[in-house]
């Protein structure tokens, strides 16, 4: 699709992990991946609706709002094939992230065959009683990786502010933000193991996948945030981009649990029966969702770091 | 280095350009798709956002009479079958297909690689370039370069060159080449295969009432090309909820009063026959059947129709509606039963049938002269019977209907077909490389050195290919021959 200079990340180790070209080659990494799954999670989709409404496409908001999705990282995509600014794509990920989040969430107020529906309750009761379905072992797994994600939200912030990488040269100053970024990174995955423990142990009770509630839906598309983000770290060593990223994870969790609040393991509708479907349909979704609303934080990360400097475009 | 050969191809062909080639160099331009992409997505917003297709008045209650009329006058009410929709998808699909027609030429260069005698006294410094000179004889080292580049799953074949120079074409993953093309063809496939499935003359989209019992003829129009038969319909729970666990109904097709086909239509299965696939999307009760016995015995059937009704929170409920709540018995009608009251659910209240009862009256003595008598039958289970005067009254079942959706979509083997390869095509476009290069080896004028060259398709040069050829030449980097300046060894020495 794009040339290949954007993708290879050839830059040595030891330079600046948050080089404008890099931070640029990851978002693309992140955009093209969630795009093809994107696309997969649309085609999946209809198949699904296929079976299930017997109509492969209806306009059915979420239909079209991961169509508009899909469309404004088609613009991404060409856009780089067209050399535009790296600036101007950065934004258009931003753009893209909204529209992802629009189908994720928005679909929930427009209603349509996909809306989790709304609330029963407000949303300091909902958080009142956010834990409330779930069994005492599965709440404490769910306070601990939440505790676990917020404390190492706020030490990616405080490395990432207060020591910026310190050193006599540019390979020193990497050096030390790789040490800063496992400070945060800890946490992380200590809350990773957690909510991976939470979701095993709801999959247990239900007999499939967390994905039939708008909690459920919520804490998977947190965990696949985290995967991809812990995979992000690894390539990435700095605590930068977890101070990016940490608050989209928090703010999908916060999502679930308050908007939503967990009510439990309840049977699935009779149009969510097929676990195959349902199964591969929302795993490709919250992989898709991830990758593309991580891609904002490196999007957001590259607009701060490229501000001021005279960038090149594509030729 | 492709585009420079384009560039030679097509220099002096510029002349005063017609509108028609004008429109063409638009259509093939991604500047075109990329003008079309943001309008679509914008479109497609106001289409999940406007509840779509409701009355005029909704519009105007929700956004208020002047934005209300905007919505309807803009079409915004019905934005996925509007004229400015569609033929902004038909832009869209005419500059995919423009875009395809014209990357096949590169892609079809891509996949063959450039011929020798193009480049013949070309390779020179540029863009996926790089010259090696080693101190081997040309033939040695080309034997040294294939075998090394076969290793790595390189494709060495060794084409007839321009003069002496050996050359070796080296390729891996050619036909990924033509990636970007199947993956936009296939999205053209798509596109294509949901129009053949919206065609009024070849596809059918509507949905069927039946009521159990029944036989629902074909429409006027006689597109379904079959009668339906109900026979029944289920419905279950899961234990201890009132969630539906399963909708079903078991339906007979007839031609002509013969049955063709029979099966169970689910929510999640359809019964096709002939390209008409039927699926269970909807239920409702269309009444209850009850069984009145008289003092000699003599059995009667009865149907009390049964309606949607506002129940006392302002929720819609099942109840008798007023006309067909109430039957006349017997030949002469001496007697009439009227459905006073009835209970989906008595065990947990459920508004769901799960143990439904009736409350009935039972009215004898009517006729000339006579005086009427009224039987309050109370509260009547499923599956049970009272007596009421002479009468026995047996609440046996409710009738269902049943509401199947019957759609006929020719296009959809293209659809599936489009969806298959779209998502290959990206794979390969996002993740495979195809990589074609040209090595040219020219030995010095004594035959005891040579000047290796190599020329990459439109990619840069990999770190990993220039090892396997530093490898394998045991050479040293040289500084390439800058465009214009290179020399031509063998002439040079002659």
């Amino acid at each position: 699709m794009s040339n290949e200079a954007d993708v290879r990340t050839d830059t040595p180790a030891e330079a600046d992990a948050l080089a404008p070209e890099r931070v640029d080659a990851l978002t693309y990494r992140l955009v093209a991946m969630g795009f093809i799954l994107l696309t997969l999670v649309i085609i999946t989709g209809a198949l699904w609706a296929q079976y299930t409404w017997h109509k492969w496409w209806s306009w059915d908001p979420k239909e079209t709002s991961a169509l508009v999705a899909w469309l404004v990282y088609l613009v991404y995509l060409h856009g780089r094939l067209l050399g535009w600014s790296k600036r101007l794509l950065a934004w258009i990920a931003v753009i893209g992230a909204v529209s992802v989040a629009f189908c994720y969430a928005g679909v929930n107020f427009l209603g349509g065959l996909h809306a989790y529906g709304a609330p029963t309750s407000s949303i300091a009761e909902t958080a009142r009683n956010a834990f409330q379905g779930m069994q005492s072992t599965e709440a404490l797994l769910a306070k601990g990786f939440l505790v676990c994600y917020l404390g190492a939200f706020l030490l990616y912030l405080a490395t990432a502010v207060l020591g910026s990488g310190r050193g006599d040269t540019p390979e020193a100053a990497q050096a030390s933000r790789a040490r800063l970024a496992w400070i945060g990174a800890v946490p992380v995955c200590l809350g990773f193991v957690l909510h991976t423990v939470g979701l095993i142990t709801r999959a247990v009770q239900a007999g499939h996948l967390p994905f039939s509630s708008g909690y459920e839906y919520a804490a998977s598309f947190a965990w696949a945030m985290v995967l991809i983000f812990l995979i992000l770290q690894l390539r990435v060593r700095t605590p930068v981009i977890g101070a990016a990223s940490m608050p989209f994870i928090l703010l999908i969790l916060a999502y679930g649990f308050l908007w939503f609040g967990d009510k439990g393991v309840s049977p699935l509708p009779v149009a969510l029966q097929n676990k195959f479907w349902l199964h591969l349909h929302v795993a490709i979704a919250i992989i898709s969702y991830a990758a593309l609303i991580l891609a904002t934080a490196t999007s957001a990360i590259y607009l701060v770091k490229s501000r001021g400097t005279a960038e090149p475009t594509e030729a | 280095m492709a585009d420079e050969l384009d560039t030679l191809r097509t220099a002096g062909d510029e002349g005063p350009e017609s509108l028609v080639a004008a429109l063409w160099r638009s259509l093939q331009s991604v500047r075109t798709t990329i003008w079309v992409l943001p309008i679509l997505a914008a479109a497609t917003t106001i289409g999940a956002v406007v509840p779509q297709k409701r009355p005029t008045d909704y519009y105007d209650m929700v956004y208020g009479a002047t934005w209300g009329r905007a919505v309807t006058a803009l079409g915004f009410d019905n934005v996925y079958n509007s004229t400015w929709f569609i033929i902004l998808v038909c832009v869209l699909l005419a500059n995919l297909g423009a875009c395809v027609a014209r990357s096949f030429r590169r892609a079809a260069r891509g996949h063959r690689g450039p011929a020798p005698e193009t480049l013949a006294g070309k390779l020179t410094a540029g863009r996926g370039s790089g010259c090696w000179q080693t101190t081997a004889r040309g033939e040695e080292v080309t034997g040294r370069l294939a075998a090394a580049l076969r290793r790595t799953r390189y494709a060495v074949s060794e084409p007839e060159g321009a003069g002496d120079a050996r050359w070796l074409m080296v390729r891996r993953w050619p036909l990924a080449h033509y990636g970007s093309i199947v993956t936009h063809l296939s999205i053209f496939a798509i596109a294509v295969g949901a129009v053949i499935g919206r065609l009024p003359w070849t596809s059918l989209d509507r949905h069927v009432g039946l009521v159990e019992g029944q036989v629902t003829p074909d429409e006027a129009d006689g597109k379904l090309g079959v009668d339906i038969r109900l026979d029944d319909f289920r419905m279950d729970y899961y234990e201890g909820t009132d969630q539906p666990s399963l909708y079903e109904s078991d339906i007979v097709l007839l031609s002509n009063g013969q049955e063709v086909a029979k099966g169970t239509s689910t929510v999640n299965k359809q019964v096709v026959y002939e390209g008409l696939a039927l699926g269970q999307t909807s239920w409702g009760l269309a009444g209850v059947r009850l069984t009145v016995k008289d003092a000699r015995g003599k059995q009667e059937s009865v149907e009390l129709a049964l309606g949607q009704a506002p129940g006392p929170h302002g929720e819609s409920m099942w109840g008798f509606t007023d006309q067909g709540a109430v039957a006349m018995l017997g030949e002469e009608g001496k007697a009439a039963l009227a459905g006073m009251q009835f209970v989906p659910d008595t065990k947990t209240g459920s508004t769901y049938p799960k143990s439904p009862a009736v409350a009935l009256q039972l009215v004898t003595g009517l006729g000339a002269g006579g005086e009427h008598e009224t039987h309050d039958l109370g509260l009547l289970p499923q599956g049970e019977e009272r007596k009421g005067g002479a009468y026995t009254v047996r609440f046996d079942d409710v009738v269902f209907t049943s509401t199947l959706s019957a759609r006929r979509d020719p296009g959809l083997p293209l659809v599936w077909i489009g969806f298959i390869v779209v998502s290959l095509g990206m794979a390969v476009m996002f993740y495979v490389r195809p990589r074609t290069f040209l090595i040219e080896v020219e030995e010095s004028a004594d035959r005891e050195a040579a000047e290796v060259r190599v020329a990459v398709a439109g990619r840069e040069f990999e770190e990993s290919d220039r090892r396997i050829i530093e490898s394998a030449c045991e050479a040293r980097l040289a500084p390439m021959p800058a465009a214009g300046k290179r020399v031509d060894r063998r002439r040079e020495s002659s």
